[in-house]
Protein backbone atom coordinates (compact mmCIF):
# COMPACT_ATOMS: atom_id res chain seq x y z
CA UNK A 1 0.00 0.00 0.00
CA UNK A 2 1.32 3.30 -1.16
CA UNK A 3 -0.92 6.25 -1.31
CA UNK A 4 -0.81 10.36 -0.34
CA UNK A 5 -3.81 11.50 1.19
CA UNK A 6 -5.11 14.83 2.02
CA UNK A 7 -6.87 14.25 5.32
CA UNK A 8 -5.51 12.94 8.80
CA UNK A 9 -3.45 9.43 8.76
CA UNK A 10 -5.75 6.25 9.78
CA UNK A 11 -2.70 4.72 11.61
CA UNK A 12 -5.17 1.62 12.93
CA UNK A 13 -5.74 0.53 9.12
CA UNK A 14 -1.83 1.39 7.77
CA UNK A 15 -1.01 -1.03 10.27
CA UNK A 16 -3.48 -3.65 9.76
CA UNK A 17 -2.47 -3.18 6.09
CA UNK A 18 1.40 -4.13 6.60
CA UNK A 19 0.28 -6.80 9.10
CA UNK A 20 0.60 -10.38 8.54
CA UNK A 21 0.08 -14.01 10.33
CA UNK A 22 3.66 -14.77 9.61
CA UNK A 23 4.88 -11.73 10.93
CA UNK A 24 6.89 -11.98 14.73
CA UNK A 25 7.37 -7.92 14.30
CA UNK A 26 5.61 -5.05 13.01
CA UNK A 27 7.08 -1.06 13.29
CA UNK A 28 4.71 1.50 12.65
CA UNK A 29 7.16 4.80 12.48
CA UNK A 30 4.66 8.32 12.37
CA UNK A 31 6.44 11.44 11.47
CA UNK A 32 4.15 14.64 13.18
CA UNK A 33 4.36 18.17 12.87
CA UNK A 34 6.72 19.33 15.85
CA UNK A 35 5.43 22.40 17.91
CA UNK A 36 8.86 23.75 18.07
CA UNK A 37 12.67 24.20 16.62
CA UNK A 38 14.99 25.71 18.83
CA UNK A 39 13.60 29.39 19.61
CA UNK A 40 11.02 28.90 16.86
CA UNK A 41 7.52 28.07 17.10
CA UNK A 42 5.73 26.44 14.24
CA UNK A 43 1.76 26.62 14.54
CA UNK A 44 1.16 23.87 11.45
CA UNK A 45 3.55 22.53 8.56
CA UNK A 46 1.59 22.65 4.79
CA UNK A 47 3.20 19.98 2.22
CA UNK A 48 3.01 20.16 -1.50
CA UNK A 49 3.91 16.93 -3.69
CA UNK A 50 4.69 16.33 -7.34
CA UNK A 51 2.19 13.61 -7.18
CA UNK A 52 2.78 10.84 -10.27
CA UNK A 53 6.77 11.28 -9.16
CA UNK A 54 5.91 10.84 -5.77
CA UNK A 55 4.14 7.82 -6.11
CA UNK A 56 6.43 6.40 -8.32
CA UNK A 57 9.35 6.68 -6.07
CA UNK A 58 7.50 5.45 -2.97
CA UNK A 59 6.16 2.49 -4.82
CA UNK A 60 10.23 2.01 -5.90
CA UNK A 61 11.53 2.05 -1.81
CA UNK A 62 8.66 -0.14 -1.10
CA UNK A 63 9.43 -2.42 -3.43
CA UNK A 64 13.31 -2.31 -2.82
CA UNK A 65 12.32 -2.62 1.01
CA UNK A 66 9.92 -5.61 0.70
CA UNK A 67 13.29 -7.56 -1.65
CA UNK A 68 15.95 -6.72 0.67
CA UNK A 69 14.56 -7.22 4.43
CA UNK A 70 12.22 -10.05 3.36
CA UNK A 71 8.95 -8.01 4.83
CA UNK A 72 5.46 -9.45 5.17
CA UNK A 73 4.29 -6.11 4.51
CA UNK A 74 4.74 -2.60 3.94
CA UNK A 75 2.29 0.66 3.44
CA UNK A 76 3.35 3.88 3.10
CA UNK A 77 1.18 6.88 3.34
CA UNK A 78 2.26 10.80 2.65
CA UNK A 79 -0.59 13.64 3.92
CA UNK A 80 -0.44 16.45 1.62
CA UNK A 81 -2.09 20.10 2.92
CA UNK A 82 -2.23 21.31 6.05
CA UNK A 83 -0.89 19.34 8.79
CA UNK A 84 -1.76 20.58 12.30
CA UNK A 85 0.90 20.14 15.51
CA UNK A 86 1.48 16.85 17.22
CA UNK A 87 -1.00 15.43 13.93
CA UNK A 88 1.01 12.64 11.57
CA UNK A 89 2.47 14.05 7.81
CA UNK A 90 3.64 10.32 7.11
CA UNK A 91 3.35 6.79 8.13
CA UNK A 92 5.51 3.66 7.28
CA UNK A 93 4.14 0.51 8.83
CA UNK A 94 6.73 -2.59 7.97
CA UNK A 95 6.33 -6.20 9.28
CA UNK A 96 8.92 -9.28 9.15
CA UNK A 97 9.59 -12.32 11.15
CA UNK A 98 11.98 -11.22 13.61
CA UNK A 99 11.84 -7.26 14.63
CA UNK A 100 15.88 -6.46 13.69
CA UNK A 101 14.62 -6.59 9.96
CA UNK A 102 11.72 -4.43 10.56
CA UNK A 103 13.27 -1.26 12.52
CA UNK A 104 15.78 -1.31 9.99
CA UNK A 105 13.57 -1.24 7.37
CA UNK A 106 11.28 1.30 8.77
CA UNK A 107 14.56 3.51 9.70
CA UNK A 108 16.02 3.11 5.75
CA UNK A 109 12.32 3.81 3.90
CA UNK A 110 11.94 7.19 6.58
CA UNK A 111 15.59 8.21 6.02
CA UNK A 112 15.34 7.69 2.04
CA UNK A 113 11.90 9.13 1.65
CA UNK A 114 13.11 12.17 3.25
CA UNK A 115 15.98 12.36 0.60
CA UNK A 116 14.24 11.49 -2.56
CA UNK A 117 10.73 11.56 -2.72
CA UNK A 118 9.61 14.87 -4.25
CA UNK A 119 7.45 16.58 -1.37
CA UNK A 120 8.19 19.67 0.58
CA UNK A 121 6.88 21.32 3.76
CA UNK A 122 6.51 24.75 4.40
CA UNK A 123 6.45 25.98 7.93
CA UNK A 124 3.94 28.55 9.04
CA UNK A 125 5.57 30.16 12.28
CA UNK A 126 3.84 32.19 15.12
CA UNK A 127 4.95 35.19 13.80
CA UNK A 128 3.22 35.27 10.48
CA UNK A 129 5.54 33.94 8.25
CA UNK A 130 5.94 31.33 5.97
CA UNK A 131 8.87 29.66 4.61
CA UNK A 132 9.06 26.65 1.93
CA UNK A 133 12.03 24.18 3.26
CA UNK A 134 14.41 23.27 1.01
CA UNK A 135 17.90 21.67 2.72
CA UNK A 136 20.90 22.05 1.38
CA UNK B 1 11.95 23.98 -29.20
CA UNK B 2 9.87 24.91 -26.63
CA UNK B 3 10.18 22.94 -23.56
CA UNK B 4 7.41 23.21 -20.19
CA UNK B 5 8.95 22.74 -16.60
CA UNK B 6 6.76 22.02 -13.73
CA UNK B 7 7.67 24.14 -10.77
CA UNK B 8 6.88 22.92 -6.96
CA UNK B 9 7.25 24.41 -3.57
CA UNK B 10 9.59 28.13 -3.42
CA UNK B 11 10.42 27.74 -6.63
CA UNK B 12 6.50 28.05 -7.35
CA UNK B 13 5.93 30.64 -5.37
CA UNK B 14 9.14 32.80 -6.49
CA UNK B 15 8.00 32.85 -9.98
CA UNK B 16 4.30 33.05 -9.33
CA UNK B 17 3.22 29.99 -11.98
CA UNK B 18 3.50 26.10 -11.13
CA UNK B 19 4.70 25.57 -15.19
CA UNK B 20 7.38 27.70 -17.21
CA UNK B 21 7.58 27.72 -20.76
CA UNK B 22 11.41 27.93 -21.92
CA UNK B 23 12.70 28.25 -25.19
CA UNK B 24 15.52 26.83 -27.13
CA UNK B 25 17.04 27.47 -30.71
CA UNK B 26 19.72 25.32 -30.73
CA UNK B 27 19.65 22.03 -32.98
CA UNK B 28 19.77 19.51 -30.87
CA UNK B 29 17.88 18.83 -27.52
CA UNK B 30 19.35 20.66 -24.50
CA UNK B 31 20.74 18.65 -21.76
CA UNK B 32 19.76 19.57 -18.02
CA UNK B 33 22.46 21.57 -17.89
CA UNK B 34 21.32 23.99 -20.44
CA UNK B 35 17.70 23.74 -19.40
CA UNK B 36 19.16 24.90 -15.89
CA UNK B 37 21.07 27.95 -17.30
CA UNK B 38 18.31 28.36 -19.02
CA UNK B 39 16.08 28.80 -16.48
CA UNK B 40 18.49 30.74 -14.67
CA UNK B 41 18.60 33.36 -17.58
CA UNK B 42 15.38 33.88 -18.06
CA UNK B 43 13.86 33.49 -14.47
CA UNK B 44 16.67 35.37 -12.12
CA UNK B 45 14.09 34.89 -9.14
CA UNK B 46 14.98 31.51 -9.68
CA UNK B 47 18.96 31.61 -10.31
CA UNK B 48 20.04 30.52 -6.44
CA UNK B 49 17.10 27.78 -6.18
CA UNK B 50 17.79 26.57 -9.35
CA UNK B 51 21.28 26.08 -8.84
CA UNK B 52 20.54 23.55 -6.12
CA UNK B 53 17.26 21.51 -7.85
CA UNK B 54 17.58 18.57 -9.02
CA UNK B 55 15.40 17.74 -12.24
CA UNK B 56 12.89 14.77 -13.36
CA UNK B 57 12.50 13.46 -17.08
CA UNK B 58 9.49 11.61 -17.10
CA UNK B 59 9.20 11.33 -12.88
CA UNK B 60 12.59 9.96 -12.60
CA UNK B 61 15.72 11.97 -11.52
CA UNK B 62 17.92 13.16 -14.81
CA UNK B 63 21.34 13.99 -14.67
CA UNK B 64 23.05 17.19 -16.35
CA UNK B 65 24.47 15.38 -19.24
CA UNK B 66 20.94 13.86 -19.76
CA UNK B 67 18.86 15.50 -23.13
CA UNK B 68 15.60 15.94 -23.44
CA UNK B 69 13.08 16.64 -26.10
CA UNK B 70 10.02 18.43 -26.59
CA UNK B 71 7.49 15.63 -25.50
CA UNK B 72 8.79 14.31 -22.48
CA UNK B 73 7.77 15.24 -18.83
CA UNK B 74 10.48 18.38 -16.96
CA UNK B 75 9.75 19.06 -13.76
CA UNK B 76 12.30 21.49 -11.48
CA UNK B 77 12.70 19.54 -8.38
CA UNK B 78 13.77 21.98 -5.18
CA UNK B 79 15.70 19.91 -2.32
CA UNK B 80 13.06 18.07 -1.06
CA UNK B 81 11.20 17.67 2.92
CA UNK B 82 8.77 15.60 2.97
CA UNK B 83 7.74 13.10 5.73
Amino acid sequence: MVEIVDSQLETSSILSEAQSDLSGAVVLFLGTTRQYTGDLETTELEYECYREMAMKKMRQLREIAIHKWKLHGCAMVHRTGVVPIGQASVAIAVSSGHRKAAFEAAQWLIDTLKREVPIWKKECYSDGTTEWIHPQ
Amino acid sequence: MKMQVQLFAAARQLVGRNQIEISFDADQPPTIADLRKTIQLHFPELKRLASTSLFAVDHEYASDNDRVSENQQVAMIPPVSGG
